[in-house]
């Protein structure tokens, strides 16, 4: 069962829905470490004080706000604590809105919200009514000592709660105006014309699944050749290698069944082990007689 | 305490140190006992060990400080000039290394002085890296499996390939799994296949992995991934490998206790799982000086014996 990460209410006007908050991105990185490359031995990050090789023990450590260079102001972790946002466990609706006014470069990390023990019906009566309505609601709520802005809207019957950014840390496009163009130049209405064409070819319902982080996979795949024991120098994955092993197996399967069907067919079964005569033999290759050989030295 | 001593082993000189220190502290096993055991046991190691490229796994700090210890490839430069090395490709990237080689017991005594537990040894020798002279399994019992699982697994490898009619040969891992040598010594047979039917152990080894697998899904895994192995045996078929190492055969485990990877017999196996005793199959470093003065090396056998690759 998922862990809830936080839980509280939605509450706006008279209403109070009991909720807790789900993660809904599985964290899918891959991490890696850092080792010596001669031995493999493992890679310790240390603090030390600059300029000595003094070890820094975490507790000794504090935060400092740099105002000129080499010049800082410390701030005790009981200082940063006492400013940190109240903690309250309201997901307070402040609006409703239409989906597409938000544009989605304020949408930071989603979420599920689920109901809180008991409080099932007051939940699916919210989802329902925000449904029909078609509207998404902007609440503000404290997470992780962080005021957040929040986005909750409903989908089957699920509400989903998408972390937004505040106006404020979002970059305005003029603020790069020598990289992003600030008026439109001219273009030929036929060049649009070909371009939009082009666009609607390519034009298709939208499939989540069918985009993958092939960087991932591709990682993935490396590493577990290498872990196999393949030395991996460059990328290119020959195709036929995977399938060749399945094939020695069945090989080997119908090998062995052979090599029992003459067991138990003909000959007695091995009693006690003596070393075969053909042991101390070179390693000369006389292949065609090897299972034979199986056989006829018991 | 800093003991300090010179000492002179089989006519080399050598400077052994800190001899009281504890390497491994819930068996109150000393340094001066690891350095005696590699001593006493040098007849039996060393024609294993002759010739391959060596990785040392050292604890200068004891077993239960893995954080200061560390694999080993490149022979440390601070060595006594009698020791052998061979230069070996390691990779692409970590081009030549001048890894130990190790034919004599004072050799053997420098690296135990090292606090060089473990020695890893190459399935190769180090003149010809690309010709294993054995085919290997390492069967590591993922838990609850143990050590009986992988004599289960262990029998059903020795009749596979008496099929072939090969011998095979088991040791303990000295860790909780069992292992099983088949002897080659044999100029034709590499790691990887050269063209349609070459003879290579690691193609060999994962299809007969695949195979276990395949005929009993629920005691075996054939592959890497740890979250697969929960109760199964997984039979690592991939250290058939130019640039993989095995524990080397006498060889003491950094574990809690001085254990060793020790050759068993079959009999032994069977006895094993038939008295469902895994204690049996449990040797420290004194049981082992013991068993090779009754029984000689057990694993005598896979240096001398010349087999060939089933054809297929």
């Amino acid at each position: 069962m998922a862990r809830a990460i936080w839980s509280g209410s939605i509450s706006f006007g008279l209403l109070n829905v009991p909720v807790k908050l789900y993660s809904a991105v599985a964290r899918r990185g891959i991490s890696l470490r850092e080792i010596r490359e001669s031995d493999g031995a493992r890679i310790r990050h240390r603090r030390v004080a600059e300029g000595t090789e003094e070890e820094v023990p975490y507790e000794k450590i504090v935060k400092a706000y740099e105002i000129t260079k080499d010049r800082y102001i410390p701030l005790a972790k009981s200082e940063l604590e006492a400013l940190a946002p109240e903690k309250s466990r309201a997901i307070e609706v402040k609006d409703f809105v239409d989906l597409e006014e938000i544009d989605p470069i304020y949408f930071d990390s989603p979420y599920y919200l689920g109901p809180a023990d008991g409080a099932e019906r007051a939940y699916s009566l919210l989802a329902r009514a925000m449904e029909a309505s078609g509207k998404v609601a902007i609440a503000r709520f404290v997470f992780r000592n962080k005021e957040h802005l929040a986005a909750i809207r409903p989908t089957d019957g699920v509400l989903t709660l998408t972390t937004m950014r505040f106006a404020d840390e979002v970059v305005p496009p003029d603020e790069l105006e020598d990289v992003l163009p600030a008026e439109t130049p001219k273009v030929a209405k036929r060049e649009v014309e070909m371009a939009e064409q082009l666009i609607e070819s390519l034009t298709r319902g939208f499939d989540p699944g069918a985009y993958r982080d092939e960087y991932r996979e591709e990682l993935l795949a490396m590493i577990e050749r290498k872990a196999a024991g393949e030395e991996v120098v460059v990328a290119p994955v020959d195709e036929g290698e995977p399938t060749k092993a399945p094939d020695l197996m069945a090989a080997l399967e119908q090998s062995i069944a052979e090599a029992q069907g003459k067991r138990d067919g003909g000959a007695r079964k091995p009693a006690a082990r003596k070393k075969p005569a053909r042991a101390k033999k070179p390693a000369a290759k006389k292949r065609s007689s090897s299972r034979a050989k199986a056989k006829s030295s018991k | 305490m800093a003991t300090s001593q010179q000492v002179e082993v089989d006519g080399r000189e050598l400077k052994l140190t800190n001899l009281d220190k504890v390497l491994y502290p819930k068996a109150s096993f000393s340094k001066g006992e690891v350095v005696d055991y590699y001593a006493k046991v040098a007849p039996a190691i060393v024609p294993h060990l002759a010739g391959r490229a060596l990785t040392l796994r050292r604890f200068p700090e004891g077993v239960d400080d893995t954080e200061a210890a560390f694999f080993e490839k490149r022979c440390p430069k601070h060595r006594p000039e009698w020791v052998k090395t061979a230069t070996v490709e390691a990779g692409p990237r970590a081009g030549d290394i001048d890894f130990c080689v190790c034919e004599d017991r004072p050799t053997l005594v420098w690296m135990a002085q090292l606090a060089a537990i473990e020695l890893h040894p190459s399935l190769s020798l180090a003149k010809a890296p690309d010709r294993p002279t054995v085919l290997a399994f390492d069967l590591d019992p993922g838990a609850p499996a143990d050590i009986l699982d992988c004599c289960r697994v262990g029998l059903r490898l020795r009749e596979l390939f008496d099929h072939f009619d090969l011998q095979s040969f088991a040791k303990t891992s000295g860790s909780k799994g069992l292992q099983i040598y088949v002897p080659l010594n044999n100029d034709a047979v590499t790691y990887e296949a050269e063209g349609e039917d070459g003879e290579g152990t690691k193609p060999l080894a994962r299809a007969i992995a695949q195979l276990l697998e395949k005929q009993t899904p629920k005691e075996v895994v054939s592959k890497m991934k740890k979250v697969e192995r929960k109760g199964k045996v997984f039979v690592d078929w991939s250290q058939n490998h130019r640039r993989k190492t095995t524990i080397a055969v006498y060889s003491l485990r950094a574990r809690e206790r001085p254990t060793v990877s020790t050759p068993v017999t079959w009999d032994e196996v069977k006895r094993a799982l038939e008295r469902d005793d895994p204690d049996s199959l449990a040797f420290e470093a004194a049981d082992v000086l013991e068993r090779i003065d009754e029984h000689g090396d057990l694993f005598a056998p896979v240096l001398e014996l010349k087999q060939e690759l089933p054809e297929l």
